[in-house]
């Protein structure tokens, strides 16, 4: 990407976009501001690569940068209902897994955003602290109560269980 | 329903298990390609002519990567542009004129290599002045470049090392209105 090939290009967005796209899905909902924020974030990308200076993987970099056109899509007032577009995305399982979906999509922004980047995504609290600019502390304190929020949300019923 | 902190095997793999990637629509990738190229973000697939070098793409291109220019990489898209203007000079006819062409290209390479350089062009010797003016010549540029720096100073410091100097020429250097 840093010398502007386009074929270059298509090979990072092909092999980034999944992840960023079902982000931008979980904590936007409605498919046009995804596909808005997501677009947003490679413009963004591609102007800013001159300041990427290898301290975290290019996909963390992508994440940060998407995180921040979602912020922005949402004061706008640009989104949609997260629930309406996990059942979009969702291929048609029954059972926990759309409850699961369903019970994030209802958290609120900022406790889904830490569930998800910590809980689904795998990142650490030092990456989600970096990423939503707080302190570590601020994570780990947002996660707890993100998971209190999610399990009063999927009732007394163990999630998950085989 | 426990409070603790800590998720459950059970919480941790149904969260692990839900889906991490969404297959974006198409379209969306060519949208993101067509606003990168909008931008001059990324270069356009564009064939090697070196038909189209010999009817006068820039010199200054000649010193470029196979004749084919890229788009620069902006040093900061908030930095404001400026345009040096190449007046005077050696005339193409005298001295090393390939040697020349090779030096500008390598200092548009440079810039280029800072993510600064927007644009450059050797300009053609023919001049026609239009308008109802006093002026019947207009001091003709020989050439141009443009390039991001953070301030007027900056910009004159760039200006300095332009080779076209180093060859008798003048340069003019001026900001483009941000309004």
């Amino acid at each position: 990407m840093r010398d502007r090939g386009e074929d270059a290009f298509r090979v990072l967005y092909r092999r980034h976009t999944p992840v960023l796209y079902r982000l931008a899905l979980r904590l936007l909902g409605e498919g046009a501001g995804a596909e808005d924020v997501v677009q947003e974030a490679w413009i963004r990308a591609a102007e800013r690569l001159a300041l990427f200076r290898f301290e975290s993987s290019l996909r963390t970099w992508l994440v940060g940068i998407l995180l921040n056109c979602v912020r922005e899509a949402r004061r706008r007032g640009s989104s949609g209902d997260p629930l309406s577009a996990e059942e979009a995305a969702s291929p048609p399982v029954v059972g926990d897994a759309i409850d699961l979906e369903r019970a994030i999509g209802g958290l609120a922004d900022g406790y889904r955003r830490v569930l998800v980047l910590h809980d689904v995504l795998g990142h650490t609290h030092r990456e989600i602290a970096a990423l939503l600019g707080v302190d570590e502390g601020t994570s780990k304190s947002q996660l707890f109560l993100a998971r209190r929020a999610l399990r009063r949300r999927l009732g007394p019923v163990t999630r998950g269980s085989p | 329903m426990t409070e603790d902190e800590e998720l459950t095997p059970e919480e941790e793999a149904a969260l692990r298990a839900l889906p991490r990637e969404a297959e974006p629509p198409p379209a969306l990738e060519e949208r993101v390609v067509g606003a990168l190229r909008d931008r001059g973000l990324v270069a356009r697939r564009r064939p090697v002519s070196w038909n189209s070098l010999a009817a006068g793409l820039v010199l200054f291109a000649a010193g470029l990567v196979a004749g084919r220019w890229l788009p620069a990489r902006p040093a900061h898209p908030a930095e404001p542009v400026y345009l040096l203007l190449l007046y005077a000079g050696p005339d193409r006819t005298t001295g090393d004129e390939a040697a020349r062409a090779h030096e500008y290209g390598a200092w548009a390479a440079s810039l280029r290599k800072d993510g600064r350089l927007l644009g450059a062009e050797r300009l053609g010797s023919e001049q026609r002045v239009l308008g109802e003016g006093s002026l019947a010549e207009l001091p003709a540029p020989r050439g141009y470049f443009l390039f991001r720096a953070s301030d007027m100073q900056e910009a004159l410091a760039i200006a300095r090392t332009c080779p076209h100097l180093r060859h008798g020429g003048q340069v003019a250097v001026q900001p483009l209105d941000p309004v």
